[in-house]
C-alpha cells in the first residue's frame, strides 16, 4: 500500500468539491481548492487544506482552461487531479495533458473516455458486444438537412442531443421538421459552451422510458464489478430531481436486475473500464432496456449507490487512480441492503423550475436518522447564475423504500432554506403523490400529471403576520 | 415599524403591515400588535413570540404555540414559487407595480438572442427573445397579441432580475 501524502488538486466547485476534499483529507492525502474571479470565497475552500486562485470569471477561463490548470497543476507540485462532474471530468484533451504532465487524472483511462465521452463511437462500441442500443445516428450529424433525413427514417419524436453533453444540457426533443430547424441552432450553441463541442447527434426518442443505470466500479488490475442500479426516472427537460436505489420499477425482478447489471460490466470490460462510472440505460415498459450512454466521472447521484452497498465511491476513485488495494475483491463482496432515496435541492423557482439564483439568508437542517444532506449552502452566500442551480444532495435510507420515503418526508420538513426560492416544496408533493408512492413512474411522469401545477400559491397572510412578528422581535433584540 | 413585502413577479403585489410591541413580559414572551393591509382587506391580530434555545415559537393565545421556520432577519423571503422583497420602515422609490405591458426578466442571466424588432407586431406565444441562465437556454414569449414598442436589451448583454427588457403594447 502507498502511504505516501498526495497532493489532490480538487477541479470543480459546489457539493462536490466538498465531497472530494472530505475523500481526500480522509484518506490523509492534500486538498487543494480552487477559487475564480466570479467566486472568490465559494463555500468548498473552508473543507480544503491549501487553495490556489485560478484567475476569471467565465468557465472557459477558469474550470475549462486546460492550459491554465496544467501551469496550476505544475506550479504548485500536483501528484493528482480530481474532476468532480462536469467542467473537463469528461475531456480527453485533459486526461492526456494530465498523464503527459506526469500527473494522475482520477478516473479512468483516457482511452475509456474516448470511447465512452463520445455518444457515437460508445454506441458502435455497445453494439460490438451486443449491448441493446437506441437506433440513431451513428456519429455526428453535421446539419439540419442530415438530421431532417435521419429523422424521416427512423421515425419521430427525435432527440437532438450533443456528443460531449450530460445532465440534460444540450439536448431537445423534437416532434417535427419544424422543431428539427427550430432546435438544432441552440443545442449546438448550448453544446459549444457547456463542452466546448458543437457536435449533434440525432436518435429516436422513446416514449415514457425508466432511467435506470448502474453503477461500474474498476480497478486497474483488470477487475470490473457493478454496484447495482439507481432509478432517475424523476426528471423534468432530462434534468434528473429525484433518484433511488435500487429500482422500483425493476423491484423484485432479480433476474431483470442481473441482467442490466451485467450488460454494464460486460460493455465496461470491453471498453477497459479501471475507475468508477456509470452505464445509463433506458427501460421501456415492456421491461426491454437500451444502452444510452456511459458517464465516466463520478456522478451527481452517487450518495445513494453507497448508502444500499456501504461502499464509498469517492474514496475508492481516488484509491483505484493510485493503484492501491481496494476491499472489493470479487463481485460477491458488494451486497445491497435497504432503500436510499436522493433528493435534488436547487435554487429553481419550484413551478417554472426555471433556476432562481439569488441571496441565501441562512438555513437550517434538523436531520431525521438515517439521513444525508450533502450540500454547499453557507449564510449569507449569492448563488450566482453561472452555474448549476443544484445547491445541495438530500439523502435517506431505511429498510425499505417506504421507509426511505417517511425518512425523506421529514428530512425536507427539518430542511429550512431562507432567501432563495427552492424546489422543496415540490418534492414534498412528489412523496406524497400516488403515482410516486407506488415506484412506477417514467420519465415523463412529472410532466403528465402535472405534478408541479399542484403546487399551492397563495400567500397566506397569516404567514407574513408571523414572519414579520419574528423579525421584529430579532430587530429589537439587536437594538434596531 | 412599517413593514412592506414587495412581490418580484410581473403579477406585483404588495402587502403592507405596522407592528408595534404590546409587552414582553417576564418569561421573555413579547406580544406585539399587527395590523395588515392588503389591497382587500386591513386585520388586526396579536401574535405572541418566544425565543427557545435559538429557534422561534409563535401562538395567537400565549397558550398553544407552533415553531417558526423563520431563521434570521432578511430582505426577501422565497415563498412557494413567489420572492417578496421585505422593506423595514421605508420603501423605496422605483418599486411599483409594474406595467401591464413591461416585459420583465424573471431570473439574472444574458441575452443570447433578440428576435423581434420595434414596432414589430406580435403574436401570443411568439418568442421574443432568448436568455440564458445557468448554462440554460430560455426562449421568453409573449403572452398576449399586439406589438413591441420598445427594446432594452442587446445581444450579449448581462442582465438582473426584474430588468425590463421590452416594452409591449396589447392589441384590443
Amino acid at each position: 500500500m502507498n502511504l505516501e501524502h498526495k497532493r489532490i488538486l480538487i477541479l470543480n466547485r459546489g457539493e462536490i468539491a466538498i465531497r472530494i476534499a472530505k475523500a481526500i483529507n480522509e484518506l490523509g492525502h492534500v486538498s487543494v481548492g480552487i477559487c475564480t474571479d466570479n467566486e472568490t470565497s465559494p463555500p468548498h475552500l473552508q473543507y480544503c487544506q491549501e487553495w490556489v486562485h485560478l484567475p476569471g470569471s467565465t468557465n472557459l477561463e477558469t474550470y475549462l482552461n486546460i492550459e491554465k490548470i496544467l501551469e496550476i497543476v505544475l506550479t504548485y507540485k500536483i501528484d493528482a487531479v480530481h474532476p468532480g462532474y462536469g467542467f473537463l471530468s469528461e475531456n480527453t484533451d485533459f486526461s492526456l495533458a494530465l498523464k503527459k504532465a506526469g500527473v494522475i487524472f482520477i478516473g479512468p483511462n483516457a482511452e475509456a473516455i474516448r470511447k465512452m465521452g463520445d455518444k457515437a463511437i460508445s454506441k458502435k462500441m455497445a453494439k460490438e458486444v451486443g449491448v441493446p442500443v437506441v437506433p440513431g445516428s451513428v456519429g455526428e450529424i453535421k446539419n439540419i438537412d442530415d438530421a431532417l433525413k435521419l429523422a424521416k427514417e427512423i421515425g419521430y419524436p427525435i432527440l437532438l442531443k450533443a456528443i460531449a453533453g450530460g445532465g440534460g444540457r444540450g439536448m431537445r426533443v423534437c416532434i417535427d421538421e419544424k422543431e428539427v430547424k427550430k432546435n438544432f441552432e441552440v443545442v449546438q450553441r448550448e453544446a459549444l459552451k457547456s463542452f466546448k463541442n458543437g457536435a449533434l447527434l440525432v436518435e429516436k426518442y422513446i416514449v415514457d422510458p425508466h432511467h435506470i443505470e448502474v453503477q461500474i466500479l474498476a480497478d486497474k488490475k483488470g477487475n470490473i464489478f457493478h454496484l447495482f442500479e439507481r432509478e432517475c426516472s424523476v426528471q423534468r427537460r432530462h434534468q434528473k430531481i429525484i433518484e433511488e436505489a435500487p429500482s422500483p420499477f425493476i423491484g423484485d425482478d432479480e433476474k431483470l436486475r442481473e441482467d442490466i447489471c451485467n450488460t454494464a460490466v460486460k460493455l465496461a470490460r470491453q471498453v477497459g473500464y479501471d475507475s468508477v462510472g456509470t452505464v445509463e440505460f433506458i427501460m421501456g415498459s415492456d421491461r426491454r432496456f437500451y444502452f444510452l450512454e456511459m458517464n465516466t466521472r463520478i456522478q451527481v447521484e452517487h450518495p445513494i449507490t453507497e448508502e444500499i452497498t456501504a461502499c464509498d465511491l469517492v474514496t475508492l476513485m481516488i484509491q483505484i487512480a493510485f493503484n492501491e488495494e481496494i476491499p472489493i475483491k470479487k463481485q460477491s463482496d458488494v451486497k445491497k441492503l435497504g432503500h436510499a432515496i436522493e433528493c435534488r435541492i436547487c435554487a429553481e423557482d419550484p413551478i417554472t423550475m426555471l433556476p432562481a439564483p439569488g441571496f441565501l439568508e441562512s438555513f437550517q437542517f434538523e436531520p431525521p436518522q438515517g439521513s444525508r444532506f450533502d450540500h454547499c449552502l453557507v449564510e449569507k452566500y449569492n448563488i450566482s447564475p453561472d452555474f448549476d442551480p443544484m445547491i445541495g444532495k438530500l439523502i435517506t435510507k431505511g429498510l425499505n423504500r417506504d421507509i426511505a420515503i417517511r425518512k425523506m418526508k421529514a428530512a425536507l420538513n427539518g430542511l429550512v432554506i431562507q432567501g432563495l426560492k427552492t424546489n422543496i416544496i415540490l418534492h414534498r408533493i412528489i412523496l406524497e403523490d400516488a403515482i410516486f408512492k407506488k415506484g412506477n413512474y417514467s420519465t415523463s411522469y412529472l410532466i403528465e400529471n402535472k405534478i408541479n401545477d399542484k403546487i399551492e400559491t397563495n400567500i397566506e397572510i397569516q404567514d407574513l403576520v408571523e414572519h414579520t412578528a419574528v423579525m421584529e422581535m430579532l430587530y429589537q433584540e439587536m437594538g434596531k | 415599524m412599517r413593514y412592506y413585502f414587495i412581490d418580484d413577479d410581473i403579477e406585483s403585489k404588495e402587502v403592507l403591515l405596522d407592528v408595534s410591541l404590546n409587552k414582553i413580559n417576564q418569561e421573555g414572551v413579547h406580544l406585539f400588535n399587527i395590523k395588515v393591509k392588503d389591497e382587500k382587506n386591513i386585520n388586526e391580530k396579536i401574535i405572541y413570540i418566544k425565543k427557545l434555545s435559538g429557534k422561534f415559537f409563535i401562538s395567537d393565545d400565549g397558550v398553544k404555540w407552533k415553531k417558526s421556520q423563520i431563521l434570521d432577519v432578511s430582505n426577501t423571503i422565497a415563498y412557494k414559487n413567489r420572492h417578496l422583497k421585505i422593506f423595514r420602515g421605508f420603501k423605496p422609490s422605483g418599486i411599483q407595480n409594474s406595467e401591464a405591458g413591461d416585459l420583465k426578466s424573471q431570473m439574472p442571466g444574458k441575452v443570447i438572442k433578440v428576435l423581434v424588432k420595434k414596432d414589430q407586431e406580435i403574436q401570443k406565444g411568439q418568442p421574443l427573445a432568448i436568455l440564458e441562465a445557468m448554462k440554460m437556454e430560455n426562449e421568453i414569449k409573449a403572452s398576449f397579441n399586439g406589438y413591441v414598442r420598445s427594446i432594452n436589451i442587446s445581444e450579449g448583454q448581462t442582465i438582473e432580475s426584474g430588468f425590463t427588457l421590452m416594452e409591449l403594447e396589447k392589441k384590443d
